[in-house]
């Protein structure tokens, strides 16, 4: 007697075998060792799970998707015009999310979910307790980076890396998600989100006395030379 | 008209995240590859029917998994200290990691839909006529797809 395959007891689960088919995976399912067990395990988690909404970071590769996607559209029916028109060669350049602007410089992106979809929020904008962010960082070249952030109440958090003591090697290209998203306690007045970079991976100690002392009308006083520092704040809104 | 993403992560991330965990034996890896399976099943949204989509995602989620397995496997500091550390804290290490391992050597070199219908075979169980289902292939494709291995997989056993 076989282990009924994930599969088969996947798809009675979503019911999406037709009858016959998940009579007989059910009766299978009833022979084997806690097979019909295995079967409520899989209907609870899904159920569980259908309240889940998409994490931010997918919703924002799928949006990534869907403008390299259109892009590609676009570069291909540009190649066309321009062969169709026997125009000499000339470079297409469209906007694409793997390419870095020249003279770009370091900096964070914060998107907040909204019913309609991401919007895009920038430095000074209102934000208000429940608010789901994904923070997103452009290196512009630099080769590592920390991202971290201070709240109203003083509360220091580490978002890049999410654990460990030093600065990360940072992707080249385009802007890029955090892993996960950020959801705004009830702290007042205001979030800070500050990327740091330099050419190395640099303790975290060596910055955060200077961050979390943001308030000093030159916060990138007290930060080693070689590195940059880019932040965004968000006011909180009063409660 | 554009994938309701958020709709079929509802309905199907729960059995997506299932598969990865299963394969890759690492809560983060199968976070992240289920991000890459939806995001796959956009890159794939112009081909799709509108039959329902758990046998598509179930190999995408098996041929994304397959291919981590690959490119961890390639990466230097993937020394053989650190998958044994992986495969002692498993859960169940004699079972599908090793498994997996097994069959990632063995499908080396093979063409990737025929690695996903030999795990749905030889590690999941599937009979033919279900790969074949799953695939929607012809039981005679499946049988012949797979019997390609077999050389490799005698290869293999032979060392």
């Amino acid at each position: 007697m076989r282990r009924v395959p994930e599969l088969l007891v996947e798809r009675l689960a979503l019911e999406e075998l037709d009858e016959a088919r998940a009579r007989a995976v059910r009766e299978e399912l009833s022979v084997e060792e806690q097979g019909l067990e295995r079967l409520s395990a899989v209907v609870d988690a899904n159920e569980a799970h259908h309240d889940a909404p998409a994490p931010l970071a997918l919703v924002l590769a799928v949006q990534q998707e869907r403008r390299r996607k259109r892009t590609a559209r676009m570069t291909a029916v540009s190649g066309l015009a321009l062969a169709a028109c026997a125009l000499l060669a000339v470079p297409t350049l469209l906007p694409s999310d793997s390419v870095r602007t020249k003279g770009l410089e370091p900096h964070l992106q914060v998107l907040r979910k909204e019913a309609s979809g991401l919007a895009q929020v920038h430095d000074g904008d209102l934000a208000a307790r429940g608010d789901r962010l994904q923070l997103l960082y452009v290196a512009a070249e630099a080769p590592f980076g920390a991202v971290l952030s201070v709240d109203g109440r003083g509360v220091f958090s580490q978002h890049l890396p999410q654990r460990g003591d030093r600065a990360v090697a940072l992707a080249a290209n385009g802007a890029v998600a955090l892993p996960s998203s950020y959801l705004l306690d009830d702290a007042p007045d205001f979030e800070r989100f500050f990327l740091v970079t330099g050419p190395r991976a640099f303790a975290l100690e060596e910055v955060e006395p200077t961050l979390k002392a943001w308030g000093a009308p030159d916060a990138r006083v007290g930060l080693p030379a070689d590195l940059t520092l880019s932040t965004l704040t968000l006011r909180k809104a009063p409660p | 008209m554009p994938l309701d993403v958020d709709a079929l992560y509802r309905r199907y991330g729960s059995m997506v995240q299932r598969r990865c965990r299963h394969l890759l034996r690492d809560e983060q890896a199968a976070a992240e590859a289920t991000q890459d399976v939806f995001v796959e099943l956009v890159r794939r949204s112009d081909r799709l029917d509108a039959g329902a989509p758990s046998a598509l995602l179930y190999r995408i989620a098996t041929n994304t998994c397959l291919n981590r397995l690959r490119s961890k496997r390639r990466r230097p500091e993937d020394a053989d200290g650190e998958l044994v550390e992986r495969i002692a804290s498993a859960p169940d290490p004699s079972e599908s990691w090793l498994a997996a391992l097994t069959l990632e050597r063995i499908f080396q070199g093979q063409q990737t839909s025929t690695r996903t219908m030999a795990v749905l075979h030889l590690l999941d169980g599937m009979t033919l006529e279900e790969v074949a289902d799953t695939c929607e292939m012809s039981v005679s494709g499946v049988r012949k797809r797979l019997r390609t291995l077999k050389a490799h997989v005698a290869e293999l056993e032979g060392l």
